[in-house]
C-alpha cells in the first residue's frame, strides 16, 4: 500500500505502520457501520449518552452529590388549638406526664394569663402516625383558677408571676404515676409561691415572701426540656434506711431579697410525699438572676444527696462574688470572678450542662473592658475563661446549654450593632503543660440582624431552633461543618407576629428521654394576643423519595428525588459518566487480554497454546458473577477495582475467537510471504495478523461493552459497589435498602433504562459490525 | 456407541480437572479473605489463649500452606464443608438451599430454551416481516435490560401494585392463606405446599426467562438463517418436500446446535443471575447465602457455595456437551 510507493522517503517504522493501519481500520470501520440500520441506531444511542456522560457538570440541574434541602424532605406540620379568648397569654410552659424512661404518657401544656391567674392545661398525645392533632386525641382539660381551685385561705395574691410544671418521679416502690392524669405545678404570684397537685386540687407547700420577685426560675433539669428523670434515693442512718426526695429546687429574688424553696413531689399516686420547704434567703445585692442546679447524678448520700458537687444555689453577688450554698442552705464558698485575669460580674442567666460529667455552669461575664463566657468547675469551684468579645456592649440571652458537657451553645445580643451572635463550641481534648484538660473550640459562630427573641436547641437533631426579630424561625446547623459560617435554614413554620416565644416540647410520648427518632420532636408557641396555641413539628414527616415537582425552597426536581433527597436527573446524568467509564475501560482490557492471548496461542501452537487454551477453559466455566462478588469482597470496593476485575474475568471467549482467527490467518498466503521476506514474529503478529483479527476484537468489544455495564450495575446494586461515586446500580441499590421506596417509580425506573438504553447501543453497533463484515461470525 | 462413552469419560476427567483448578482457586480466595478464621475466637477475653491455640492447630491452621491446600481440596471434593459461623453444618443449608435454587433455575431454563427455541424458529421463517423486526426489538431490549432491574418492575407491577404475588420469600403460608384461598386451608396438604412453592418461584423465574430467552431467540434464529442457506435444505426442498417437513426435520434439527452450545456459556450467567434474583426477591437459595455469607464473612459457607457453584456449572457443560454428542449425527458416528 503506502509503504510501497514511497521510496524515496525513509522507510516508516513498525510503530507508525501500525497506527496507519488502525486509521484505516477506523475509517473502514465507519463505512461498513453506515452500512447497517441497526449499527446506525446504536451509534447514534451511544453519542447521545455520551454527550450526556461530557456535559455532565454543564447539564445536571444540581451538583453532584447535592440532597434537597430539609425544607423540602419534611412535611412540617403544625396544629392550632383556641384558647379562651380576651386574655393576654405568657410564654406557654410544657411538661411530661410520667417519669422519663417509660415511653407511655403525654406532655401537659399549660398556658396562663398572668392578671387573672387562670391556667389552662392541655393534654398532647403522639399522634403523627394517625396524622391528627395532637391537641385533639383526649379531653382531659383542666382549667384553674389560682385564687379559687386550691381553696387557699388567704388565695394567692395577684398578678401570677411565673408558672413552673414539677415533673413527677420514679419512687423508691417502683411506683410512676398515671401515664396521663399527673404531674404538679409550681408558681409565684404576687408575694406567695404555691407547689400543687393540680388533678386533686391539693396545694401541698406554700410560702409568702415579704417581697414581690422579679427574677423566679426552678434548677433547669426539672424544667421542661430535662433529660434526668427525677428519682427518690434511700438515705440510711446504720442499718435504718428511709426514702428521701425526689427534690426539685425554686428560687425567687427582687436583685436584693433571694429566697430558695425545696419541693418534694413524688407523683399523682403518692401524694403523702409531697411537702416543700423555704431552704434559703438572702439579704444581699445580685449583679443577675440567680441559680439552682440539681443534677441527681452527681449529688452525694452525704447529707441525705443534698450535698456533693452536682448541686448548689448560685448567687452573683453585685460584688464581682460568685456564693455557692448547698442547696440545703449552707454556705460552701465565695468565688472572685475574673474574665482573662480582670474582675467582672455575672450579667445574665447562669448555663448548665445535663450530663453527670463535666459538671460544669457558665457564667456569661462582663469586665470593664469585654464581655465573655466562663466556666465554673463544679468539683473544684475554679473558674476558667472560655472566650471574651470585645466591648461591653454585649447582652447574653437566655441559657447557655451544653447537652453532653462537650458542647456548648450561647447567644449574644449587641445592642450598638444590632445583631444577635450565636457562638457554638465543642470541647476537644489538649494536652497541656499540668496535663490532659479541656480546650473549648468555636465550632460556628453566626450574626443574625435584630434581637433573637427566644431560642432552644434540639440535641436530636444538632439544631438550635431560634424565633428571629422579623418573627420567622430559623435553624441553625450546630455540628462542625469545617467553615465557620453557618447560614439558618428558614423553618417552613410561620408564628404570627404577636408571638415572643417558642419552646421546646420534646416528645409528646411523655418522654424526653433516651435516642428520639427527630421526627417525633415539637415545638410549641402560643400566640398571646389571638388566644391560639400551636404545636409544630421540628422536622417533620419525611417525604421522600419525592415525586416530579416543584418544591417548597423553589427547587424543582424534574425526575423526583430518592430517600436522601437527592436528584434524580442529576445522579441519572453522572451516572452516565460512571457507565462509560466501567464500560469502555473494562471491555477494552478484557478484549485486549483475549486478544493477546488469542493471538499468542494461535500464533505460537504447541504446549503454549495448550497451556493458554486450558486456562481459558477453567475461566469459561468459572461462574462469573460468585467469583466477582468474592474478589471485590477482599479488597476494598472502588470503581478501578471494578474495572480490573471484570476485565480479567471477561476474556476467555474473545480468546477463543481470536485463537482460531489467528489459526487460519497463519497459513493464508500473505502470511508465508511476509515471513519467507524476512519478517521477524512481532513484526508478523503486530503488522500482518493483528490488523487483520482487530476488526473481531473490535466487534466484541462492542459487545462486551453492555456486558460490563450491566456487571458493574449487578455489584453496585448488591452493595459491592464503589460508594464514593453515583452509578446507575448504585441508585438501584439504595431503592432496595430502602424497599419501603418501591412505590418510587421515578426512582426505578430511570437507571434501569439508561443502563439498557446505553448497553443497547454498544450491543447494536457490535450487530452492526456483526451483520456487515462477518457473517460468519455468527455461528458463535 | 463406544466412541460416545469414550467421550463422556474423556469428557468427565476435563471437568474433574477443571474442578481441581477451580477449587484451588476458591482456596487462594479463601486464604487472601482479610483477617484469620480466629478473629471471632480472639475477640472474645473470655476464651483463653491455651484454647485459641488448640483451635488453631485442630483445625490444621498452623500448617504449611500445601497441606492447609491439600486438606480443603480434600474436604472439598467429599463434601466436608464444616460448620458456617452461625453453628450450622454448611451442608445442611446446602441441602436446603441447592434443591430450590434447582426448582427455579432449572424450571427457567427448560422453559427460556423451549420459548427460544420456538420463537427464533418461527422468526427466522418470517424473515423480513413486521413480526420478525418487532420480536427481534423486543429481545434486544430484554438482552440488554438488567435482571434485577425487571426483578424490580415485576415486583413494583405484580406485587407491590397489584397484590398477586407475594414481596419475596421462597414459602409464606399466611400470604397463602389470604391471597388464594383456591389452595385450602391446611397448610401440610400437598396441594397447598405446591402453590405455596410454585407462586414465591413465578417472579423470579419470569424475570429470568425475560432475560434470558432473548438471547436464545435472537441465536435460533441466526442459526437457522445459515442452515437455511446450506444445499441439504434446497435439496431437500427440491426433493419436493412439504416446508414444514423441511423447517422441522432439516433446519431446525441442525439449528439446535448452536443453541445447545450456547446452554455451556449461559449457565454460568444464569448462576449469576440467580445470586441477584434470589436476594431481590429474599428466595432463600444458593445465590441468597452466598451473598449473606460474603457479607457476614463467613468463610466456609462462602467457599463451600462457591464450589458447589462452580460443580453444577461443570456438570452442566457435561452434560451438554454429551447433548451436544446426541444431537450432532457427525458426533454419533
Amino acid at each position: 500500500m503506502s509503504a510501497s510507493d514511497s521510496a524515496g522517503r525513509p522507510a516508516p517504522s513498525t510503530g507508525q505502520l501500525v497506527l496507519q493501519r488502525v486509521g484505516q481500520l477506523a475509517r473502514k470501520s465507519w463505512s461498513t457501520l453506515r452500512q447497517s440500520r441497526l449499527g446506525m441506531i446504536g451509534f447514534v444511542i451511544v453519542v447521545l449518552f455520551a454527550l450526556i456522560a461530557i456535559l455532565a457538570p454543564v447539564i445536571a440541574p444540581y451538583p453532584r452529590l447535592y440532597l434537597a434541602p430539609d425544607v423540602d424532605r419534611f412535611q412540617n406540620k403544625a396544629y392550632t388549638l383556641d384558647l379562651p379568648a380576651n386574655l393576654t397569654y405568657a410564654e406557654p410552659v410544657l411538661g411530661p406526664t410520667t417519669p422519663l424512661s417509660n415511653a407511655a404518657g403525654a406532655m401537659w401544656e399549660l398556658n396562663y394569663n398572668r392578671t387573672a391567674g387562670i391556667i389552662y392545661m392541655n393534654p398532647l398525645e403522639y399522634a403523627v402516625g394517625f396524622n391528627e392533632s395532637p391537641f385533639l386525641s383526649s379531653n382531659y382539660t383542666r382549667t384553674i383558677d389560682i385564687t379559687q381551685y386550691f381553696k387557699l385561705a388567704p388565695p394567692p395574691g395577684l398578678p401570677m408571676v411565673s408558672l413552673y410544671y414539677v415533673v413527677p418521679s420514679t419512687l423508691l416502690n417502683g411506683s410512676l404515676g398515671p401515664s396521663l392524669l399527673n404531674g404538679g405545678i409550681a408558681f409565684f404570684s404576687g408575694q406567695d409561691f404555691v407547689a400543687a397537685d393540680p388533678f386533686s386540687a391539693n396545694a401541698f407547700f406554700r410560702d409568702r415572701m415579704n417581697f414581690t420577685p422579679t427574677w423566679t426560675g426552678e434548677d433547669p433539669l426539672a424544667a421542661g426540656d430535662l433529660l434526668i428523670a427525677p428519682a427518690q434515693r434511700s438515705s440510711c442512718f446504720g442499718i435504718i434506711c428511709t426514702p428521701v426526695g425526689p427534690y426539685q429546687y425554686f428560687y425567687a429574688s427582687n436583685g436584693t431579697e433571694t429566697v430558695v424553696y425545696e419541693v418534694q413531689y413524688g407523683n399523682a399516686w403518692a401524694s403523702s410525699i409531697d411537702t416543700g420547704s423555704r431552704v434559703f434567703s438572702l439579704n444581699v445585692t445580685l449583679s443577675a438572676p440567680p441559680f439552682v442546679y440539681y443534677n441527681p447524678s452527681g449529688v452525694t448520700s452525704a447529707d441525705a444527696y443534698r450535698s456533693g458537687p452536682g448541686q448548689g444555689i448560685f448567687l452573683p453577688l453585685a460584688n464581682g462574688t460568685l456564693e455557692v450554698a448547698d442547696v440545703t442552705g449552707t454556705v460552701r464558698a465565695f468565688v472572685p470572678l475574673t474574665l482573662d485575669g480582670a474582675p467582672a460580674t455575672v450579667v445574665g442567666n447562669i448555663g448548665y450542662t445535663q450530663a453527670q460529667y463535666p459538671l460544669r455552669l457558665y457564667l456569661p461575664l462582663r469586665s470593664a473592658t469585654a464581655s465573655g463566657m466562663a466556666y465554673l468547675d463544679l468539683n473544684t469551684l475554679t473558674l476558667g475563661t472560655m472566650y471574651t468579645l470585645p466591648g461591653t456592649g454585649w447582652q447574653p440571652l437566655g441559657h447557655t446549654f451544653s447537652r453532653t458537657g462537650s458542647d456548648y451553645f450561647s447567644a449574644w445580643y449587641n445592642a450598638t450593632s444590632n445583631d444577635t451572635y450565636f457562638v457554638g463550641a465543642t470541647q476537644v481534648n489538649a494536652t497541656t503543660a499540668s496535663g490532659i484538660s479541656y480546650q473549648l473550640v468555636p465550632q460556628f459562630q453566626v450574626h443574625i440582624p435584630g434581637r433573637v427573641l427566644s431560642y432552644f436547641y434540639s440535641f436530636e437533631q444538632n439544631r438550635v431552633f431560634f424565633l428571629g426579630s422579623d418573627h420567622r424561625i430559623f435553624s441553625l446547623m450546630t455540628v462542625y461543618s469545617g467553615s465557620s459560617a453557618v447560614t439558618p435554614d428558614e423553618f417552613p413554620v410561620f408564628p404570627p407576629t404577636g408571638v415572643q416565644s417558642i419552646e421546646y416540647g420534646g416528645s409528646f410520648h411523655g418522654t424526653l428521654y433516651g435516642s428520639l427518632s427527630t421526627q417525633e420532636l415539637w415545638g410549641v408557641w402560643t400566640d398571646p394576643v389571638t388566644a391560639q396555641t400551636v404545636a409544630f413539628q421540628l422536622q417533620g414527616s419525611v417525604r421522600t423519595p419525592l415525586p416530579p415537582g416543584s418544591y417548597p425552597s423553589g427547587n424543582t426536581y424534574l425526575w423526583g428525588t430518592d430517600f436522601f433527597g437527592g436528584d434524580i436527573l442529576t445522579e441519572w446524568i453522572y451516572g452516565t459518566q460512571i457507565a462509560f467509564l466501567v464500560g469502555l475501560l473494562a471491555a477494552f482490557f478484557s478484549v485486549g487480554i483475549g486478544t493477546l492471548v488469542g493471538v499468542i496461542s494461535g500464533y505460537y501452537g504447541k504446549t503454549l497454546d495448550t497451556l493458554l487454551m486450558r486456562t481459558t477453559d477453567v475461566f469459561l466455566v468459572l461462574p462469573f458473577l460468585p467469583i466477582v462478588l468474592v474478589l471485590i469482597s477482599i479488597v476494598s470496593p472502588s470503581i478501578w477495582i471494578i474495572i480490573l476485575v471484570i476485565a480479567i474475568l471477561g476474556w476467555p471467549g474473545i480468546a477463543r475467537v481470536i485463537r482460531s482467527q489467528v489459526l487460519s490467518l497463519k497459513e493464508r498466503p500473505f502470511v508465508d510471504a511476509a515471513r519467507v521476506s524476512g519478517a521477524s514474529d512481532l513484526r508478523l503478529v503486530f503488522l500482518h495478523i493483528a490488523p487483520n483479527v482487530l476488526p473481531f476484537s473490535f466487534l466484541y468489544m462492542s459487545l462486551n461493552v453492555g456486558g460490563a455495564i450491566i456487571t458493574e450495575a449487578a455489584l453496585s446494586f448488591l452493595g459491592f459497589g464503589d460508594p464514593t461515586v453515583t452509578s446507575w446500580g448504585g441508585m438501584l441499590s439504595n431503592l432496595l435498602t430502602f424497599s419501603g421506596a418501591l412505590h418510587a417509580w421515578w426512582w426505578l425506573l430511570p437507571p434501569g433504562l439508561g443502563i439498557t438504553f446505553l448497553s443497547l447501543g454498544f450491543y447494536l453497533i457490535g450487530r452492526g459490525f456483526d451483520e456487515i463484515i462477518n457473517p460468519r461470525l455468527r455461528r458463535r | 456407541m463406544a466412541s460416545l462413552g469414550r467421550y463422556i469419560v474423556r469428557r468427565l476427567i476435563q471437568g474433574l480437572l477443571t474442578l481441581f483448578i477451580v477449587t484451588i482457586i476458591i482456596f487462594l480466595l479463601w486464604k487472601a479473605q482479610p483477617g484469620s478464621p480466629l478473629d471471632g475466637l480472639r475477640g472474645n477475653p473470655t476464651i483463653p489463649k491455651q484454647t485459641i491455640a488448640y483451635v488453631a492447630s485442630e483445625y490444621g491452621l498452623n500448617d504449611p500452606f500445601w497441606i492447609q491446600m491439600y486438606k480443603y481440596i480434600v474436604n472439598m471434593f467429599t463434601f466436608q464443608f464444616g460448620e458456617s459461623i452461625t453453628g450450622v453444618p454448611v451442608i445442611s443449608i446446602i441441602q436446603q438451599a441447592l434443591p430450590r435454587t434447582l426448582l427455579l433455575f432449572g424450571g427457567a431454563v427448560v422453559i427460556e430454551y423451549m420459548l427460544g427455541i420456538l420463537v427464533g424458529r418461527y422468526i427466522a421463517w418470517k424473515r423480513g416481516s413486521a413480526v420478525e423486526g418487532g420480536v427481534i426489538m423486543t429481545s434486544l431490549f430484554f438482552f440488554n435490560m438488567p435482571s434485577f432491574w425487571i426483578g424490580l418492575i415485576l415486583l413494583y407491577i405484580f406485587a407491590f401494585t397489584i397484590p398477586i404475588f407475594d414481596l419475596g420469600h421462597f414459602q409464606d403460608a399466611s400470604f397463602v392463606l389470604k391471597h388464594y384461598p383456591w389452595a385450602g386451608t391446611d397448610p401440610s396438604s400437598l396441594w397447598f405446599q405446591f402453590v405455596d412453592v410454585a407462586s414465591h418461584a413465578v417472579l423470579p423465574m419470569l424475570t429470568l426467562v425475560l432475560i434470558s430467552s432473548a438471547g436464545t431467540i435472537l441465536l435460533m434464529q441466526t442459526s437457522m438463517l445459515e442452515v437455511m442457506g446450506e444445499d441439504f435444505i434446497l435439496t431437500a426442498k427440491a426433493k419436493g418436500l412439504s416446508e414444514r417437513i423441511v423447517r422441522k426435520r432439516h433446519a431446525a434439527r441442525n439449528a439446535y446446535l448452536p443453541v445447545v452450545t450456547s446452554i455451556v456459556i449461559a449457565l454460568g450467567f444464569v448462576v449469576g443471575g440467580a445470586i441477584i434474583l434470589e436476594q431481590i426477591f429474599s428466595y432463600f437459595g444458593m445465590g441468597y447465602y452466598l451473598l449473606t455469607s460474603i457479607e457476614t464473612q463467613d468463610r466456609f459457607l462462602a467457599g463451600a457455595i462457591l464450589f458447589m457453584i462452580s460443580l453444577l456449572v461443570i456438570a452442566g457443560n457435561i452434560v451438554a456437551d454429551i447433548l451436544y454428542g446426541v444431537l450432532d449425527p457427525r458426533v454419533r458416528i
